[in-house]
């Protein structure tokens, strides 16, 4: 099955920031809704996986990956769908993976 | 009627008074003479600048002069300065005799005196240790505000401000410091997010509204003998206890669990044992994110002080403290051991 990318990366930044504009840029929250989101809509649609690829870049705040992929479990209300769809390459930081499942399976939780 | 100076009681009233005279005159000299002695060979801007400092109120640091090995005394001391600010007195930091000295001590002291609302426009001064090593720490520091050409190479010590999450600073940072430690820029994911989680709580004030108003400080220090660079973390904020985002958590610790101490809301954000009754709302994750840093080796040594709280992570020593610090502070250690990326 074909797959869709996001490089992190080349396709928004290197030094990804935290969770909202106001904290500073480059944001989760942007990324959500700039990238991550309309890729994760089209591969839905096309009936592909969307691999996030993780690498490259200096590092990633919790809030970043929280607002990005949390966000997006929020979006679709349920943490199976963005489970289902998203593979990740992680190879700089081999935590980073485990990380964003919890944040994803969290993303619901009142 | 013409007074006649003749009389006894005369000449014994103006004896008197010619000796007294003479006397203040000679003691006068001496005095001048004195100061003259003093001050020969001094020129006469430092001359200038003497007497500018007798002005201030000489507060003589504690001698070992590190924020986490001396934490009550350092609070105690910056506590006396505040009180000679409040009374519109000007205040100078002796740091003369000084024979310990970390960069967490100067990061929280460079954000003490360059805050505006602390320092009230009272004149502060600083002088710098009488230690060789120690001055040139203080002098590349900047934190007297003299540290000469911004662009001279400063060896020992790096120090920036912010309000805001600044990614490219983080990133510069950690170049600068993995070229020490590993001989080669390279990336430390982990302490990239640990520098990125600090500079956001900072963001978050007791207040939501006023996000992004408190300044964060950050001091990166690189220790030749040890091989290691230190990152000390500071804001001058309100504290973890006592942050808009811990409101809620705090309330359910107490009614679920009884915890009302500090020490043990801070194990409990750390470890994030209790989460599935107590759930910290999902903006929450950033300081257990900061420990699970050094549990995955991207760095050592951490380090956590705020509010009445002093915790060692590494060691697992938590600490009441009996001086209340409004603010947070982070400290953690890059040694060739931790793990990074090239």
């Amino acid at each position: 099955m074909d797959k869709l990318i996001i490089k992190i990366a080349e396709d928004y930044t290197t030094i990804p920031g935290v969770r909202e504009e106001i904290e500073g840029d480059f944001p989760g929250e942007e990324f959500l809704e700039k990238i991550l989101l309309p890729k994760f809509k089209q591969a839905l649609s096309e009936k592909k996986k969307l691999l996030i690829d993780l690498d490259g870049t200096a590092g990633y705040a919790t809030s970043f990956l929280e607002a990005a992929f949390g966000g997006l479990a929020r979006n679709y209300k349920q943490a199976k769908i963005v489970l289902d769809t998203l593979e990740f390459k992680s190879d700089d930081d081999p935590f980073l993976e485990d990380d964003i499942t919890e944040y994803i399976k969290e993303a619901n939780d009142k | 009627m013409k007074k006649i100076y003749t009389t006894t009681e005369y000449k014994k009233r103006n004896k008197k008074r010619a000796k007294d005279r003479i006397k203040q005159t000679l003691l006068n000299k001496a005095k001048a003479k004195t100061k003259r002695k003093r001050l020969m060979g001094i020129p006469i801007v430092l001359q200038r600048e003497q007497r500018d400092n007798d002005r201030f109120e000489s507060l003589k640091a504690p001698a070992n002069f590190s924020f986490v090995e001396n934490t009550v005394e350092i609070l105690t001391y910056f506590e006396t300065i505040q009180r000679y600010i409040n009374r519109r007195k000007p205040v100078l930091i002796n740091l003369k005799d000084i024979t310990n000295l970390t960069n967490d001590a100067i990061v929280l002291l460079l954000a003490f005196i360059k805050t505006p609302k602390i320092t009230k426009s009272v004149p502060i001064r600083g002088n710098y240790p009488k230690d060789v090593i120690l001055k040139k720490i203080f002098q590349e520091s900047g934190v007297f505000g003299v540290n000469g050409n911004e662009n001279e190479p400063k060896n020992y010590i790096l120090t920036r401000q912010n309000k805001k999450a600044e990614g490219g600073i983080a990133n510069e940072l950690i170049k600068r410091a993995t070229k020490i430690v590993f001989g080669q820029e390279a990336r430390c994911v982990g302490v990239y997010r640990a520098l990125m989680e600090s500079m956001a709580n900072t963001c978050y004030h007791a207040k939501p509204q006023q996000i992004a108003h408190e300044t964060w400080w950050l001091t990166v220090y690189h220790d030749k003998v040890h091989n290691k660079v230190s990152f000390a973390f500071i804001d001058l904020g309100v504290g973890i206890f006592k942050s808009s985002k811990m409101t809620g958590f705090r309330e359910k610790l107490t009614s679920f669990f009884g915890i009302t101490d500090n020490r043990d809301v801070l194990k409990e954000i750390i470890s994030g044992r209790k989460m599935s009754s107590t759930k910290i709302p999902y903006r929450g994750k950033g300081l257990p994110n900061i420990y699970k840093g050094l549990e995955r080796n991207y760095y050592s040594n951490l380090k956590i002080i705020s509010n009445d709280v002093k915790a060692d992570l590494t060691e697992n020593n938590y600490e009441k403290i009996s001086k209340e610090f409004n603010g947070t502070f982070l400290y953690w250690e890059l040694n060739n051991t931790n793990r990074w990326t090239s």
